[in-house]
């Protein structure tokens, strides 16, 4: 994850502390990379722009009349346009959601994506908790504006995940640089 | 960039959305509306928190059936923290006519049928909240008015806010957008953001507001 529009070159997310118990197994210490973050090869935009829709959907949300019930939804910049299929499959009576290119309109600068490429995802085993990276982007993405502008201070950002009374809070290390 | 330090970090920014693009029917928006910044979330409502109270709304909205007897989210603060919790109110008779008509057209047009008015209600604060929130306060999800042509919207009752979609998909770019003018995308469309519905693709260019 090295193109421009999110730069996180050198920056890890650890486990600062876990009130009470965390649903997502997550324990103090643990540390991840962006790339973890996100299902490979998805942009991090458009995956932010799903979440509540994924979360929607595995709660039994009632989208179509469809009998897959399936939502289409697109990514917020208005010149790309990829839009994704998230629906639930019947397999082993997993709940799973597939994610599928639905249409695009012009080619996507960051993400080579093609039709029909999907994302399985297994109902509740994301590899990086949906609401805690959810309550993060918006400070992530603050953190790449500030390191492609050059203007990253070296104060790190901690921020919690939306649950409670058990939450945990998250915090961001930012390793030396390569030469 | 810290929690409500990002809040307070954009809180003057001189920025105006205005809808140019409107494909499909939506009762939130109308080509030409305009937004001024921060009137982009429930009137009091602390933005951050918004984005983290949106992540659940939608699936309550869209009638998903959470295991949690309670839905309780809290903002992202650490040491100072909002706690909020989902609840309905009855609905307005407007809706109420609104869901059994739903309902008749139900086989031939699939529509959200309200089973009351959300809103997240705060249970309790920890610390101070720089938003100066206070426990008991409610804020409503806006669910739009009832569009009758592209341009005409028939009232049930909603604000004209904002739609909630549109603000979770732009709140994480803001800081951005005070930073380097632009939403980080790295082609010509850094001053666009569109809703995540494919089909009503409502489309807001953001523009500085000139001193």
């Amino acid at each position: 994850m090295t193109v421009e529009c999110f730069r996180f070159e050198n920056i890890l997310i650890e486990v600062k502390s876990v009130e009470g118990t965390c649903k997502a197994g997550f324990h103090v210490g643990k540390v991840f990379t962006l790339e973890a973050m996100v299902p490979k090869g998805l942009c991090p935009f458009l995956y932010h722009s799903i979440l509540p829709y994924l979360e929607a959907i595995e709660n039994g949300a009632f989208f179509n009349l469809s009998e897959k019930n399936f939502i289409l939804v697109q990514c917020p910049n208005p010149k790309v346009g990829v839009t994704v299929k998230i629906h639930q499959t019947k397999e082993k009576e997993t709940q799973i959601s597939v994610m599928a290119i639905h249409a695009k309109k012009v080619n996507c600068p960051y993400h080579h994506f093609e039709m029909g490429k999907n994302w399985l995802m297994p109902f509740n085993q994301a590899t990086f908790c949906r609401r805690a990276y959810d309550s993060m982007f918006p400070y992530l993405n603050a953190l790449s504006s500030q390191i492609r502008n050059g203007s990253a201070g070296r104060n790190v950002f901690s921020v919690t995940c939306p649950s409670y009374p058990n939450f945990v809070t998250f915090k961001e290390i930012r390793l030396k640089p390569q030469r | 960039m810290n929690p409500c330090e990002y809040t307070s970090s954009i809180k003057s920014l001189p920025i105006v959305l205005s809808c140019i693009k409107k494909d499909a029917r939506c009762g939130y928006h109308k080509i030409g509306q305009i937004y001024k910044f921060p009137d982009i979330c429930p009137e009091g409502l602390c933005p951050e928190a918004y984005h983290n109270l949106y992540y659940i709304t939608l699936g309550i909205l869209f009638n998903a059936k959470y295991k949690e007897e309670k839905l309780i989210v809290k903002c992202p603060g650490i040491k100072n923290y909002v706690v909020f919790e989902a609840g309905f109110e009855k609905l307005n008779l407007r809706f109420k006519l609104l869901n059994i008509v739903k309902k008749m057209l139900r086989r031939f047009y699939p529509g959200q049928i309200y089973q009351g008015r959300l809103f997240w209600e705060i249970t309790s604060i920890k610390g101070e909240c720089p938003q100066i929130h206070s426990i008991g306060s409610r804020f409503y999800i806006n669910r739009g008015n009832f569009q009758i042509t592209p341009n005409l919207l028939f009232p049930l009752g909603e604000l004209h806010e904002l739609c909630p979609a549109v603000f979770d998909n732009l709140f994480p770019y803001l800081y951005s957008w005070k930073l380097e003018k632009g939403i980080p995308y790295t082609n010509d469309s850094n001053n666009l953001i569109q809703c995540p519905d494919h089909k009503a693709n409502i489309t807001f260019k953001i523009a500085e507001i000139s001193k």
